[in-house]
């Protein structure tokens, strides 16, 4: 088997993907993560409301 | 002398010639490179541009890529869980995970007030499964909070990053298949090698097996922003060994 030559690096390009990984980090989060929270937080509301009555009749 | 600074750079090559074959790169450079808040990385940078102007090729193995990461994915949970803190309305949270989210904050912030200078502090591993295990149980009508924080973030995107990093820096792998071995090792790197290092010295055993790989190597340096890795190898005394770190670091050990 002929020695293969070793890999060289790219002149500049490794603030390329310092700035790509700026960028992902900087990203503001999805507006996903903010509705997860609040969905779950209505269905806790709801559940309180559902258990509290029981709640009454027992004390 | 084993310890050099970045600015040494071109007295090492002088010096030890047949460092131009090549330097084993330690996973804290490539990540303090990469990473625009790291303390070391305006120096990090500059020194593989330089490096790569020189044609000097580079080499990692499986343990720094595994690394890389591991100490990526930490700024990234990180990040996304402050900014989440930031915007997030405390009131529509459960308290446990208000309560680690201020915890989080302070030691941010107390970092930020008492070393400026310093690379900004990070989740470690028990903090991430901390908040792993509180998120997971926020559900909204398709998906927990947890997994939604970890597609946002983390997808693929940063297998994409040590790819262009790979490619980037044209890092090439040290693995113990024949080739390898005869071309740059001057031994197979046994795991008694690792446990020495351990035990001597307090490594971690991520850095023991790095060091040990380049120990076993015929490479005559390791370029490392790691304290551990160059006052180990300041601390073995070898003489065809040498590592090359930021120059802060370099007076820190010395």
């Amino acid at each position: 088997m002929s020695e293969q030559k070793p890999k060289l690096g790219k002149k500049g390009a490794l603030k390329e993907v310092t700035n790509k990984l700026t960028e992902l980090r900087k990203k503001p989060l999805s507006k996903k993560v903010f509705e997860i929270v609040q969905e779950n937080y209505e269905r806790n509301q709801k559940n309180k409301k559902v258990a509290k009555p029981t709640g009454d009749l027992e004390s | 002398m084993a310890i050099w600074g970045y600015s040494e750079l071109d007295l090492l090559l002088a010096r030890h010639p047949a460092a131009h074959n090549g330097f084993l790169v330690d996973t804290n450079i490539l990540v303090s490179a990469t990473y625009d808040s790291d303390k070391f990385h305006d120096d990090s940078a500059a020194f593989i541009e330089k490096i790569i102007n020189k044609k000097i090729p580079l080499y990692c193995n499986v343990n720094i890529r595994s690394e890389f990461l591991e100490i990526h994915r930490r700024i990234l949970f990180s990040e996304a869980i402050l900014d989440f803190e930031r915007q997030c309305s405390k009131s529509l949270l459960p308290i446990p995970l208000v309560n680690s989210l201020n915890v989080f904050r302070n030691k941010y912030e107390r970092r930020m007030r008492e070393k400026p200078n310093e690379t900004p502090y990070k989740l470690g591993e028990s903090e991430i499964k901390e908040f792993k295990i509180i998120m997971d149980k926020i559900l909204g009508n398709e998906k927990d909070l947890w997994s939604e924080l970890c597609e946002d973030r983390i997808g693929t995107k940063l297998v994409d990053i040590w790819n262009e990093t790979e490619s980037a820096l044209g890092l090439n792998f040290l693995s113990l298949r024949k080739e390898d071995q005869d071309l740059h090792l001057t031994q197979k790197p046994e795991w008694e090698g690792v446990t020495e290092l351990i035990s001597k010295h307090g490594l971690s055993s991520s850095d023991a097996m790095i060091l040990n790989m380049f120990l076993s190597s015929k490479f005559e340096a390791i370029a490392s922003s790691d304290s551990d890795i160059s006052l180990t190898i300041k601390r073995l005394g070898l003489q065809h060994k040498h590592c090359i770190s930021p120059d802060e670091l370099k007076k820190q050990i010395q």
